[in-house]
């Protein structure tokens, strides 16, 4: 038993680096490995139109945070609603994920229950690592967020015969927006 | 169901249990190879190892220190030394607010501490919300493998159990209709639980979070939307910070599933506030359960382990018998391990060991490296240790002996073969295909759990020497 070695530190990566691809390519060629979809715009306001577009006239629980507000028509609480409307604050290049804080104005049952999602996240919050994106998400603070929540893709089950279905008590189709950073 | 596992019954289907897990277990084979092209696998085991090395060698302060976290975020902490004050506790908290719901999301620790039938026997339904457990639940059965609760049924039992639960027929071939009917009969039970309980994959000492990972999304609405939490996890399963836990969150997953991230991981720290419109209490019960008594042993490194089931996919015992034939929650390798080291009295779990070839895939397998073979093996020597088998001993030594010389392996293949052959052809000619499902006595206590091949006339030795002219 090794007697209170100091912490290695991890090698930051999960996997070689891919040649010629940027943080946020890798990120997405991971993200699209687990069935999630990922769309990219110039700007915020771009990233806006694209999200009403998507949401079309489905009704959506939203959280409070600015760049969401104004692009649902039709508001229902999460329960009810076909879409959920949030904004990540990272995703990880190495793993695939996608992160978030709940906290005031980021109700917990606006980011699991509704079956479709859309995410609005700002290229920034792309990081190497997942021990970046927890440091990015305060994991390290004192005290932490009450709740962290990472994703990798829609929620699956192989729990009948092996059979992969997606969507079982998550969302099961997620698109997120990654948008430029602010200049 | 039938229980006879190694050659598939006649005029039978082949159990449900052993094509499901061979077809899982190739899959993992799959998936396994393809995290070994994502990481250095060894340098990564091999880290992985330290930080669960570090965490239960220095348990009772990391402990100390998580415990001191999560009261300052705001959450209890209770100590349980037994299975039985575990469940105790958890029942205590339910009844003392009033709980008729439970959401319980997959704990192999609350199997272990018998939690469905503590809350039955008061009164508190509590309702199993992953798939697999649900499913296992409303057939009154029990889980099979610590991943892949229902592993050993079909799709046409779930169908039927499905049908008879809705009064509506489902087709077998359509899994994603059978998912959608659980997922609403359970989403109903997520609105309305007043409680939610978890495990918990792993403790962060240094900011008295709880991480919990898992693919379908029941773990984060159980911890989300009743009013109170209750997470209950073994002490063993504490890191010392993040930077170890940033490890074991990708090798769990890795090693479970080939990728470097479940669909969802979900970091609890202390009750709901902020804003956060979360539980507004958090209990976390810390389990004992003969765990402290290991800490030391020869035993220690099975503490390091990680739950990722790599160790029951790897082991040909387990692909052909499933985990209902080890008797205990922690089934395969690690539990056959793991149950009789927390138990070390009982005679019940004595056997555990044996149910192993000692070929070592699962030792190979362990994304922390517990060399589980040289485990069983300490368990078995202690086993026969405390209740010795003479006559047994006396007649492997004889066996031995014989065998060591090839004269004597020479003589007795062939009176074997000659001895016995008939007898025992004759069984296997009625079965019509060499395998023989009852062997003659004094050999048939074997057989009852096992098809065996009839010995060949004539010993293979003297068949090559034959060739060879």
């Amino acid at each position: 038993m090794d007697e209170a070695s100091p912490p290695v530190p991890l090698e930051g990566r999960a996997a070689q680096p891919r040649p010629g691809l940027d943080l946020v390519d890798e990120w997405r060629a991971r993200w699209e490995e687990l069935d999630g979809r990922a769309h990219r715009a110039e700007s915020l306001e771009e990233a806006r139109a694209m999200a009403r577009e998507m949401i079309g006239a489905a009704t959506v629980a939203r959280w409070h945070d600015a760049p969401l507000e104004d692009i649902a028509q039709a508001q229902a609480p999460a329960p009810e609603a076909e879409v959920s409307l949030l904004v990540a604050d990272v995703a990880v290049a190495d793993t695939g994920q996608v992160g978030w804080a709940h906290g005031a104005g980021r109700p917990r049952g606006a980011g699991v229950l509704p079956s479709r999602q859309v995410i609005l996240l700002c290229e920034d919050g792309v990081v190497a690592s997942l021990a970046d994106g927890l440091t990015r998400l305060g994991a390290t603070a004192a005290p932490p967020p009450s709740s962290l929540v990472l994703i990798a893709g829609p929620s699956r089950t192989a729990d009948i015969e092996q059979r992969v279905i997606r969507g079982v008590h998550a969302p099961r189709e997620i698109d997120v927006i990654v948008y430029g950073g602010i200049e | 169901m039938s229980h006879r596992v190694l050659h598939p019954p006649r005029a039978e289907p082949a159990p449900a249990i052993t094509v499901n897990l061979h077809r899982a277990a190739g899959n993992w084979a799959a998936k396994r190879a393809s995290a070994r092209q994502l990481v250095d696998w060894e340098a990564w085991r091999e880290e992985a190892r330290r930080v669960r090395a570090d965490a239960v060698a220095h348990l009772p302060e990391l402990i100390e220190r998580l415990e001191e976290r999560v009261r300052a975020a705001g959450g209890e902490v209770h100590h349980a030394a037994t299975a039985e004050e575990a469940a105790a506790i958890i029942v205590g908290l339910c009844r003392a607010r009033g709980t008729r719901s439970v959401a319980k999301a997959k704990s192999m620790t609350a199997e272990e501490i018998g939690l469905n039938e503590a809350l039955e026997l008061a009164g508190v339904e509590a309702v199993e919300t992953d798939l697999g457990e649900y499913i296992v639940q409303q057939l009154g059965d029990r889980p099979s493998h610590i991943l892949a609760p229902a592993v050993h049924l079909s799709a046409a039992q779930v169908a039927e159990l499905f049908g008879r639960l809705s009064g509506e027929a489902f087709d077998p071939e359509d899994t994603a209709a059978l998912v959608a009917y659980a997922r609403g009969v359970l989403r109903e039970r997520f609105l309305t639980a007043d409680v939610g309980i978890t495990g918990v994959n792993m403790a962060v000492a240094e900011t008295g979070s709880l991480v919990l990972i898992e693919s379908e999304g029941n773990i984060r609405l159980s911890a989300s939307l009743p009013r109170t939490h209750i997470a209950l996890m073994g002490i063993e399963k504490v890191v010392r910070d993040w930077t170890g836990a940033a490890h074991l969150m990708q090798m769990l997953p890795l090693a479970s599933h080939g990728r470097p991230a479940a669909a969802s991981t979900s970091i609890v720290t202390g009750p709901a506030r902020d804003g956060d419109d979360g539980p507004g209490e958090l209990h976390l019960v810390l389990l004992d359960a003969g765990r402290s008594a290991i800490r030391g042993t020869d035993l220690e490194e099975a503490l390091q382990c990680i739950r990722c089931g790599a160790c029951l996919y790897a082991c040909p015992v387990y692909r052909q018998v499933g985990g209902h034939a080890y008797g205990s929650s922690y089934s395969g390798p690690i539990g056959a391990v793991i149950t009789p080291a927390l138990e070390r009295s009982s005679p019940e779990t004595a056997q555990l060991p044996w149910m192993s070839s000692l070929c070592g895939a699962c030792a190979e397998a362990c994304p922390v490296k517990i060399p589980l073979d040289d485990q069983l093996v300490t368990l078995r020597a202690a086993a026969q240790a405390r209740d010795p088998h003479r006559g047994e001993a006396a007649l492997f030594e004889a066996w031995a002996r014989l065998w060591s010389r090839p004269a004597g392996y020479r003589a007795t293949a062939r009176t074997a073969g000659k001895a016995l052959g008939p007898l025992w052809r004759k069984a296997a000619r009625a079965s019509g295909d060499g395998w023989t499902a009852r062997a003659p006595f004094p050999f048939d206590g074997w057989t009852s759990t096992r098809d065996v091949r009839s010995p060949a006339g004539e010993p293979f030795h003297e068949r090559w020497s034959k060739r060879r002219g």
